[in-house]
């Protein structure tokens, strides 16, 4: 349900297991988290933080539009879709999706459609910052076989 | 309304985030447009006015009150038009 969903920008430190445990509800056997944070080697550059900036009333905005559509593709129960904003040091999280569901499939499923569209649409940007200088990152510059992206999941 | 003010400039608020903001060195800019506009006619404007943004042209993305817009998207008095480079969230 709608209500049970968190869609939130924050500056505080995100807790993936709280999150996750939040989207449990009677009707569900499952929770699927991403818990996406800050690597420390990108392409051979050793990344000292990051800093992420947001257009915020529209990333939200945008943010519950994915709610909405993921809820209409997948039969899946409460989402969350939270990330931070500020300076983040390695290992420390950017963004949290946790998705809730009857059954495991729907929410794998959702939960990486989530992140996909995230990074796809949601107007937050990132700087990376080296020892040697700084960079905001473009998507298409920086493919990695991996994840398709520098420093994030 | 009557005729003649259809005719006045519109005021936007224009925003510039990450790239972009470091391009214009600004994260806001009023500017007056003629009327009608577009996002074209505003882009237009901005790229005369900030060569630094113009020669982003060509990856940056447009929202008009925090929406996706297309280059023929109407701007109206008051509407607040964001230059967006590509997102890189997550």
């Amino acid at each position: 349900m709608l209500d049970d969903d968190r869609i939130e920008i924050t500056t505080k430190p995100l807790d993936a297991g709280e999150l996750s445990g939040l989207m449990n509800d009677a009707d569900c056997g499952a929770t699927v988290t991403l818990d996406g944070y800050v690597r420390k080697w990108t392409a051979g550059r050793e990344t000292l933080h990051l800093v992420y900036e947001a257009y915020e009333p529209m990333a939200i905005r945008e943010m519950r539009i994915l709610a909405a559509a993921a809820r209409e593709r997948f039969a899946i129960s409460r989402i969350a879709v939270v990330h931070r904003l500020g300076k983040l040091d390695i290992g420390e999280t950017s963004v949290i999706i946790a998705v809730s569901a009857p059954h495991r499939g729907p929410a794998f499923d959702a939960c990486q459609w989530l992140i996909t569209e995230l990074k796809r649409t949601v107007p937050i940007w990132k700087k990376e910052v080296y020892a040697d200088g700084s960079d905001w990152v473009d998507p298409q510059r920086s493919r990695d076989p991996g994840d398709g992206q520098a420093s994030s999941p | 309304m009557s005729g003649s003010d259809a005719q006045n400039p519109i005021s936007v608020t224009v925003l510039f985030f990450a790239a972009a903001k470091d391009a214009a060195r600004a994260s806001e800019l009023l500017i007056k447009a003629p009327y009608p506009a577009t996002v074209r006619s505003i882009k237009a404007q901005v790229f005369d006015q900030l060569p630094e943004i113009s020669r982003m042209s060509r990856s940056l993305m447009v929202a008009v009150n925090e929406t996706y817009a297309v280059d023929e998207t109407q701007v109206m008095d008051g509407d607040v038009v964001a230059f967006l480079p590509p997102v890189s969230g997550g």
